[in-house]
């Protein structure tokens, strides 16, 4: 018998996935979307942006479940591919498309808070990729500094590098 | 600790990263410091202010339109589900391998030598290598390309077994001495040429290019330079990539071919061992740049399944 799709663990929920189980697959789609949202949005600084990334990433995600060995965790493997569509997002953009940050989500929220969240989504976006991708990667996801060498194939030593100078200039971008 | 031996640390002892001592000492010289102390609280707040920026929830629900476009690419949803859920396709792409190997050895035997006569040995052996095959110039020490295969007709078209591999374009000769060109056969469109290159009695060595014929797809047998035999007693026949025509690319035919022979400790061929690459599609491997734009031209290589051919006491 199955375990029921929301106690049951990632590799699990892809092998359902993969033999058709299109719950499973929801299970999965509901427990990372928001993370996988997080990160374009950081990414790509647009909401409009970010919600087609995260559509494209789960569509990926999806279309290869077939050849996802299960050489890391679902959610690294998932998180890959989301860097991935956002950098391929990035590339598409020309110098003239160039989108400033858009106003956070909920219109309601005219607030200071709304303005901060704002400049802070406008720090993020003069930062170079790598910089963005390993400050989202530590500070919203919490993965740790081997987890997100993982996601983005590089040395531990690149994560810490780009994560003390993307902090610093953040903080030159923004004033806490 | 001094500030300046901190300063470098502070921003993985934020995040958890050091060891217990280390984090330890970290802890102390903060507490102790309030500059250090104001560094790690900005650090701090950096990762609430982020956290809250991208605390945000899409528009709407996105489930429902990413399986939409799921559904929009052609096969993708039957391409997900094709191998496990279709074990009978699975089946009949091993029974399309054999098939495959089947015309595949038929299709192209090697140029046989002209018959040596009395008065030729000397000449033939000193012949000088054809220009075409330069770039895989034989020493004139080595045996002939047929013997890259040295298989015993025998063995390969036992008397009691297929008739297909009684007609093997493995099939080998005893004349060790290559052919010169002059005294070859003349070519034709189903014959295929053998260019051994040095150390070619390593059979992963062996090159073989097969010229198309008028009706089946292009063949190049290539031997896969790192494949390693599958056993001391194992010899890699030749490995058979098929390039198919642009209209058949679509086709969910095979990649890839290989044939490895094993051979008992008595010397008779136990099997011939078949195995085959499905398409990009049905492949289970994951990707080195999962979801880039570029992947989704990329083949993969790599065998996903296997049938013996022929097995004999």
């Amino acid at each position: 018998m199955h375990a029921t799709a929301a106690s049951a663990h990632d590799a699990e929920l892809v092998s359902r996935s993969r033999a058709g189980d299109e719950d499973a697959f929801r299970t999965l789609f509901s427990r990372h979307y928001r993370y996988v949202y997080a990160l374009c949005l950081g990414m790509l600084s647009h909401r409009e942006d970010a919600e087609d990334a995260t559509q494209e990433v789960f569509v990926n995600a999806f279309s290869r479940l077939a050849r996802f060995r299960g050489d890391c965790s679902f959610r690294t493997w998932l998180h890959r591919i989301a860097v991935n569509v956002c950098i391929d997002a990035l590339r598409r953009r020309t110098k003239q498309q160039t989108l400033q940050a858009d106003m956070p989500g909920d219109v309601r929220d005219t607030t200071g808070d709304c303005i901060a969240k704002l400049q802070i989504r406008e720090a993020l976006a003069r930062l170079p990729e790598n910089y963005r991708a390993v400050i989202i990667l530590r500070e919203v996801h919490g993965f740790s500094y081997a987890e997100i060498a993982e996601v983005l194939r590089c040395s531990l030593d690149d994560v810490k590098n780009w994560l003390y100078r993307g902090r610093k200039a953040f903080r030159d971008c923004y004033e806490l | 600790m001094k500030c300046e031996e901190v300063h470098p640390l502070l921003d993985a002892y934020v995040d958890g990263e050091l060891q217990q001592e280390l984090g330890d000492a970290v802890s102390l010289h903060v507490s102790q410091c309030a500059d250090c102390a104001a560094k790690v609280l900005a650090l701090a707040k950096l990762g609430v202010a982020v956290r809250s920026a991208l605390d945000e929830e899409p528009s709407g629900d996105l489930f429902p339109q990413i399986m939409a476009r799921c559904r929009r690419k052609p096969g993708l949803l039957s391409r997900l589900y094709s191998v496990w859920r279709y074990p009978t396709r699975t089946a009949l792409a091993g029974l399309t391998a054999v098939c495959v190997v089947l015309a595949a050895v038929s299709l192209y035997h090697p140029q046989r030598p002209a018959p040596r006569t009395a008065m030729q040995p000397q000449q033939e052996s000193s012949s000088p290598v054809d220009e075409g095959d330069q770039a895989f110039a034989v020493p004139q020490d080595l045996p002939a390309p047929d013997v890259l295969f040295p298989v015993p007709d025998a063995e390969l078209a036992p008397a009691d077994t297929s008739d297909e591999w009684s007609t093997a374009s493995t099939k080998p000769t005893s004349d060790p001495v290559r052919p010169s060109s002059a005294a070859a056969p003349p070519k034709t469109n189903k014959r295929k040429t053998v260019r051994p290159v040095p150390g070619h009695n390593q059979p992963t060595n062996v090159r073989v290019d097969a010229q198309p014929s008028d009706t089946a797809p292009v063949l190049v047998v290539l031997a896969e330079p790192d494949m390693p035999a599958e056993g001391p007693d194992s010899t890699i026949l030749g490995s058979f990539r098929l390039e198919f025509p642009d209209e058949l690319s679509d086709q969910p035919s095979l990649r890839s071919l290989s044939v490895v022979k094993r051979v008992g400790p008595s010397g008779d061929v136990e099997s011939l061992d078949i195995s085959f690459t499905l398409p990009d599609a049905l492949q289970p491997a994951s990707d080195e740049r999962e979801g880039s734009d570029d992947e989704q031209h990329r083949s993969d290589s790599g065998r996903t399944g296997s049938a013996v051919l022929v097995s004999t006491p």
